[in-house]
């Protein structure tokens, strides 16, 4: 009975069109209101404690560090010196737009961050040397969601807070996985490069070389300072999300000096207003979990799913599936905070790790992002190259099918992202 | 009138830049100074804490306007123009109303916390304070609700074609 009572209120709202947020406070202020009547003031309380916490000072953090440096010039500075280093090769520019995503994303948590930030330098560049439109925007809007698989990384942050695990840990799981996608997407670059003809006319002089190394020594030691600060356990990823923005900031006023004062302004306001809708999701979240918890949901969906589930690998399977269908249909940064804290019981009674499983859904999250009609990179494509979704749409679809590959891979192989945090951490 | 939302409308978006990123170099300065001379002040985290709450309220109903709430679109985006307005007036009533709770038991909660007396345990703060962002940045978030339920009801009268409402966005 109460439990239609919530499922009926949520899918309802969603389906109105609600913001998420309210739908999940609004199903908890109906269920506490009507089945359980304690007072709704507990309500507020809820809401508070959710976010009375010093961990998520790295989400805004994360967000402002990372708008910075795709408004800045860090991005066009780390395609150069790429360029240096894969550029003569077949495929080199598509390859070093990668490698590049990848810098990026060592640097930023932020997956539309990096597409911006990569993607409006490196999508005109690789259509004017002749690489094909399509596989051009393609490429960068999927590797762009590297940029949270790679450490550091928002959702990451989220998930390590509804799952009680070390924000550091997780961090350093997505490493191996994330080299990973964008290997895949680098060797998928030179095959349709050798295939097409499109070779490198990228040359550079011993001294060039040196200017480029020169010139981008500054946004090539900020994965160093960020990382290496909380891997040397100098500081927490919230300390290091601080330093990385006072880094951005002091790198593009003072060293590069091409951000304006003005537009720095509106960074910081856009990035604001952007951290507190995602903040203000997680705390009505945070209410609508406690909820499913004082109802035992976590245990009861255990019990099924063990019942009706044969071997953790048929799960794992089910869950990404999925997810693919959630990722097609809504925000899936907010389904996995919401569904995650649900699969706890399920999850230690397989004996899966945490950690794996939130690589696991990262990499759904960054298929989400790529999924047609409502994917947040798309957005973020067709505003940088102004086309029609079902361009975009037509030419992620290839990519897509690469990252669902490599999700495969990640889930049956949770060596990938155990193995970091097992040697350094555990 | 106008004159005079459009000022606050302007306060309010400068001050919740500059509470992320004065909350940025505090922290910074924080980590400097417990590095360098181990330094710490005790009151630091619950401090940036209450200003990240505050600022998330803030920043959530100033997100409103900008249309920054994520929400499913699925239906409204495959039913008629008519009726995707229809479907957005209550949609966004509905919001209104529910964070109008926020406001009603927020104040509630406070007066309750005033009863108590409690404080914070590292700056000694009345438990109060910090709760007062909700109910205050609630009027301001469900009234923007309750305007962009009006746009889409005005568009469903004169029969207008079906696009979001809110300010754009610039990311």
């Amino acid at each position: 009975m109460s439990l239609s009572i919530i499922f009926i209120c949520f899918f309802a709202l969603l389906t109105l069109s609600v913001p998420v947020s309210v739908v999940l406070v609004t199903t908890t202020a109906i269920y506490l209101f009507f089945v359980a009547q304690t007072p709704l003031t507990s309500l507020i309380q809820q809401l508070f404690n959710g976010l009375d916490n010093f961990v998520l000072l790295g989400v805004p953090f994360f967000i402002l560090a990372g708008n910075i440096m795709a408004e800045g010039a860090i991005s066009d500075r780390l395609v150069n010196v790429m360029k240096l280093f894969v550029g003569r090769f077949t495929g080199g520019l598509a390859m070093s737009s990668v490698l590049a995503c990848m810098f990026f994303a060592a640097i930023s948590g932020s997956s539309p961050a990096t597409v911006i930030a990569i993607g409006s330098i490196m999508i005109p560049a690789l259509i004017k040397e002749g690489y094909g439109e399509r596989f051009s925007i393609g490429l960068l809007t999927s590797s762009g969601s590297l940029g949270i698989l790679i450490p550091p990384s928002i959702p990451m942050i989220l998930y390590a807070l509804v799952m009680n695990v070390s924000v550091a840990e997780i961090f350093l799981a997505g490493f191996l996985p994330g080299i990973f996608i964008g290997c895949c997407l680098m060797a998928y670059s030179y095959v349709r490069s050798k295939r097409h003809g499109w070779h490198s006319s990228v040359r550079y002089t011993f001294k060039e070389g040196l200017t480029i190394i020169k010139d981008g020594f500054w946004a090539l030691l900020l994965p160093f300072l960020v990382l290496g600060g909380i891997y040397g356990g100098i500081f927490t990823p919230t300390e290091a999300a601080a330093v990385s923005v006072v880094y951005a900031l002091f790198v593009e006023l003072f060293i590069y000096k091409e951000l304006k004062i003005r537009k720095l302004f509106v960074v910081c306001r856009d990035s604001a207003i952007l951290s507190g809708c995602l903040l203000f999701i997680l705390s009505c979240a945070m209410t609508f979990i406690w909820l499913l918890t004082v109802e035992q949901i976590p245990v009861k969906l255990a019990e099924f799913i063990i019942k009706n589930v044969d071997s953790k690998w048929l799960f794992l399977l089910a869950i990404n599936g999925v997810f693919l269908i959630i990722g097609a249909l809504m925000d899936i940064v907010t389904a996995v905070i919401v569904i995650s804290p649900i699969l706890v019981e399920t999850l230690s009674r397989y004996d899966i790790d945490f950690v794996h499983f939130g690589i696991i859904m990262i990499v759904n999250i960054e298929c989400g992002f790529l999924t047609p009609p409502f994917g947040l990179n798309l957005f973020v494509s067709m505003a940088i190259v102004r086309r029609s979704l079902v361009d975009i749409g037509r030419a992620i679809l290839p990519f897509l099918l690469l990252f669902l590959l490599c999700l495969l891979v990640i889930t049956y192989v949770p060596q990938l992202s155990t193995l970091l945090p097992k040697l350094f951490l555990r | 009138m106008n004159k005079f939302i459009d000022k606050l409308n302007r306060i309010e978006e400068w001050s919740v830049g500059i509470i992320l990123l004065g909350l940025a170099v505090l922290t910074f300065i924080e980590t400097v100074l417990r590095y360098t001379i181990s330094y710490t002040f005790p009151w630091f985290q619950e401090f940036a804490n209450y200003f990240l709450i505050f600022g998330t309220y803030l920043g959530a109903s100033i997100g409103v306007k900008y249309g920054t709430h994520f929400s499913m679109e699925a239906l409204t985006e495959c039913v008629p123009d008519r009726i995707s307005h229809i479907l957005k007036t209550i949609a966004y009533s509905i919001s209104g109303l529910a964070v109008m709770l926020f406001i009603f038991y927020g104040i509630k909660h406070i007066k309750a916390v005033i009863g108590f007396g409690v404080k914070s345990p590292a700056m000694q703060l009345p438990m109060y304070i910090p709760y007062i962002a909700i109910p205050v940045f609630s009027v301001t978030m469900s009234f923007r609700f309750f305007v962009l339920s009006w746009t889409h009801f005005k568009k469903f009268l004169k029969n207008e074609p079906y696009a979001k409402v809110h300010k754009k966005v610039s990311r």
